[in-house]
């Protein structure tokens, strides 16, 4: 029981992925510009990261080692083109703003990562947290960064607050991609040394 | 040779699994989303050149001119790979302004342009901006009255390029990429409207 839980809460916190593994960052810089691209962003990602988790450890003594990426990358795609599918027909509004990202999803390292490095190796349940894990994790990261471009760069929280102007006039620079580098950089130090005092 | 046989098996069956089911989801959820980029995409940029057309809307209006712009929508097959989908706006009673979908290339990929034109002069009445990419607060401009507008009291002879390609429109700063999408897309959907104009009006007519 114990290493379900940490096989869950380590996604959280000790390998959160976009900060402490530094992967999938592709997403974290592109659809952050509000939190409501980058918690559906985040959401997608988990929905995927944990059905391609389980399924790939359902399967893993079924699939044959010499074709396991083509397995996985199947199996993870087919997942990504149902979540296309499911937010164009009823989150049409989030399928426009995140646009060519969701099929990237595909390709995003943190789950072609979890399904090598752990969903072929453990079991089913101990996969299923894991995925939701990392996904929570990775949701929790972009919503973050998405909050802070959103406040700062936009001058308002449009999923919370709706028109509430909190800035008149906000920094504009945070609502483009170089202003996603320094958010991402000041909040990976930000972790690096709240990660240093708490140890 | 039996480890061969079992990748081969084993790969073909995943494939084969997946396909059925996105297959079955994509039969469950195409109309869905079909009519959702006719409801919140076309819709929109059709009922902008009705207001030009007709006189401005009153918010409250909005959603039932909305739903009889939808219920008189006709589709004409004019050769195209896909029937045309054309929206009759009606004033006085008489179909008076077709509006068609033509796409420019703009700087995030395709750029959607609706546009107007009255069935009887074949003047362009008017815009709307349908589906794009490009990039926010710069390229997204296009989509403000102060840029469609434009388009609105041309004259017949007018060169519909923006002025940096020696035409009448004028281009917004640092956004002429976008703003020439659009000036491609209305004029493809100009000399597609001249090409097929009776055959549009007789579709109006029925």
């Amino acid at each position: 029981m114990s290493t379900i839980v940490s096989e869950f809460t380590k996604g959280l916190w000790k390998e959160i992925p976009p900060f402490r593994l530094v992967l999938g960052l592709c997403p974290v810089l592109a659809v952050t510009t509000t939190m409501e691209n980058g918690l559906g962003m985040g959401l997608s990602a988990t929905f995927v990261l944990v059905c391609s988790n389980v399924l790939i450890s359902a399967l893993r003594k079924v699939i044959p080692d010499e074709v396991r990426v083509a397995c996985y990358i199947v199996v993870i795609a087919t997942f990504v083109v149902c979540v296309e599918m499911i937010t164009k027909a009823y989150f049409f509004q989030l399928s426009e703003s995140l646009g060519l990202f969701i099929p990237l999803i595909v390709v995003n390292c943190i789950i072609l990562g979890r399904a090598e490095a752990f969903a072929r190796k453990n079991g089913v349940v101990k996969s299923l947290a894991d995925g939701l894990g990392m996904g929570l994790g990775f949701t929790l990261s972009l919503t973050v960064i998405g909050i802070v471009r959103e406040v700062f760069g936009a001058g308002k929280l449009d999923l919370l607050f709706g028109d509430t102007v909190f800035i008149a006039e906000p920094f504009d620079f945070l609502q483009q991609a170089p202003g996603a580098f320094v958010v991402l950089g000041l909040m990976l130090a930000g972790m690096n040394i709240l990660g240093r005092i708490i140890d | 040779m039996a480890s061969y046989l079992r990748m081969i098996i084993v790969l073909s069956l995943i494939t084969l699994i997946s396909g059925f089911a996105l297959g079955a989801l994509n039969e469950m959820t195409y109309e869905q989303a079909e009519s959702n980029v006719l409801r919140f995409k076309k819709l929109p940029a059709v009922s902008t050149i009705f207001e030009t057309v007709v006189g401005p809307l009153a918010p409250d209006q909005r959603a039932a001119v909305e739903q009889s712009l939808l219920a008189e929508r006709i589709t004409v097959d004019l050769g195209e790979k896909e029937p045309t989908l054309l929206f009759v706006i009606k004033k006085d009673g008489k179909p008076h302004t077709v509006t068609l979908e033509k796409f420019g290339q703009g700087f995030g990929g395709d750029l959607g342009v609706m546009s107007g034109y009255q069935l009887e002069t074949g003047k362009l009445v008017g815009i709307g901006i349908t589906t794009m990419s490009e990039t926010p607060g710069v390229g997204t401009r296009v989509t403000e009255s102060i840029f469609t507008e434009q388009f609105n009291s041309l004259s017949d002879d007018a060169v519909i390029k923006v002025k940096k390609d020696g035409g009448d429109i004028d281009a917004l700063a640092g956004a002429t990429i976008s703003c020439r999408a659009v000036a491609t897309a209305v004029e493809q959907a100009k000399v597609f409207f001249r090409t097929h104009q009776d055959k549009i009006k007789q579709a109006t007519s029925k």
